[in-house]
């Protein structure tokens, strides 16, 4: 059941990000929701899933392939909202929504418990809605809880 | 079948070695590692580098022992399949990852529902001892604690609202 014609991007690179971002489906769901990640194979069980070059920091031609393909999802498909559990290629992925005026949200990995990642810091910059899976990682100025995937 | 996953960035030769050791004295054991950038080349199974998201379900569905390192990729589809999983925690100090997180991971474990922690090879070894006489080595169980609701709650809220 489609509540909404709301459309949300869920943006992660293939892995434990993915893994955690799928943990949203009771969300995405109820929305007309595109995914991305990094890892082609994905799509030999759900061929509708887009791929993108997967990127870290000291690939910097990946960064730049990976964010004209991110560029080029964003302005075919157009979402009102985009949500990303990581890692570099969502933080690109919010930083450029964001500029095309989407509401984006980060979800920094269940697996920082005790220290944010590198790419999560950097999210804390661009994200409207910056939030941590560990309570005790949150902070008044953010990030903050607001549940988890588990 | 077991199933030894180190995940889809960095090699770790301690977690392969130690089960691959074990399984020279269980041969009836099939495996299955996937190794990544892995120099040590285990003898005592089917060795690929990286699996595509296709075939890592289909070994996961084969597979009755999942282990491990501490990366939520694994233990989430671990926890979902009702798989055991045995976790073993990648350490900064022997340059296995960037820092110690999944030693904090696996630290909190039991607060995220429930996967065995080895915290060295010899736990890791008397754990897979263990699963071979029967013992059940996790809970595998993935309770609802409402803490997903909540997140997806926050969503609904924040995308159906007007103003930034």
């Amino acid at each position: 059941m489609k509540s909404d014609v709301k459309k949300v991007l869920a943006v992660a690179s293939f892995g434990g990000h993915w893994t955690q971002l799928n943990r949203l489906m009771p969300f995405f769901d109820k929305y007309e929701t595109r995914f991305i990640t990094t890892e082609s194979s994905v799509q030999k069980l759900r061929p509708q899933v887009r791929i993108v070059r997967d990127a870290n920091r000291n690939t910097k031609l990946s960064i730049l392939i990976c964010s004209l393909q991110l560029i080029w999802q964003l302005l075919i498909f157009r979402p009102h909202l985009i949500v990303s559990t990581g890692a570099l290629p969502g933080v690109i992925a919010l930083t450029l929504g964001r500029l095309m005026g989407c509401k984006t949200v980060w979800i920094d990995s269940i697996a920082n418990g005790e220290e944010l990642s590198m790419s999560g810091k950097l999210a804390g910059k661009v994200a409207h809605q910056w939030l941590t899976q560990w309570p005790n990682l949150a902070t008044e100025q953010g990030p903050h809880y607001r549940g988890r995937v588990l | 079948m077991i199933f030894i996953s180190v995940g889809t960035q960095l090699s770790f030769d301690r977690l392969t070695k130690t089960v691959d050791s074990w399984l020279s004295s269980h041969a009836e054991e099939e495996a299955f590692f996937q190794i990544a950038e892995g120099e040590y080349q285990p003898k005592n199974g089917v060795v690929q580098k990286y699996v595509g998201a296709d075939q890592y379900q289909q070994i996961f569905e084969e597979s009755d022992l999942i282990i491990s390192h501490a990366g939520m990729g694994t233990i989430i589809s671990a926890l979902e399949s009702g798989k055991s999983v045995i976790v073993m925690p990648r350490r900064f100090s022997l340059g296995e990852h960037r820092n110690d997180h999944q030693m904090a991971t696996a630290e909190r474990i039991g607060e995220l529902g429930g996967a065995e922690v080895a915290w060295c090879e010899e736990e890791l070894l008397a754990k897979l001892d263990d699963y071979k006489q029967g013992k059940k080595v996790t809970s595998g169980a993935l309770s609802e604690n409402g803490n997903l609701a909540s997140l997806c709650t926050f969503l609904d809220g924040y995308l159906l609202q007007d103003a930034k």
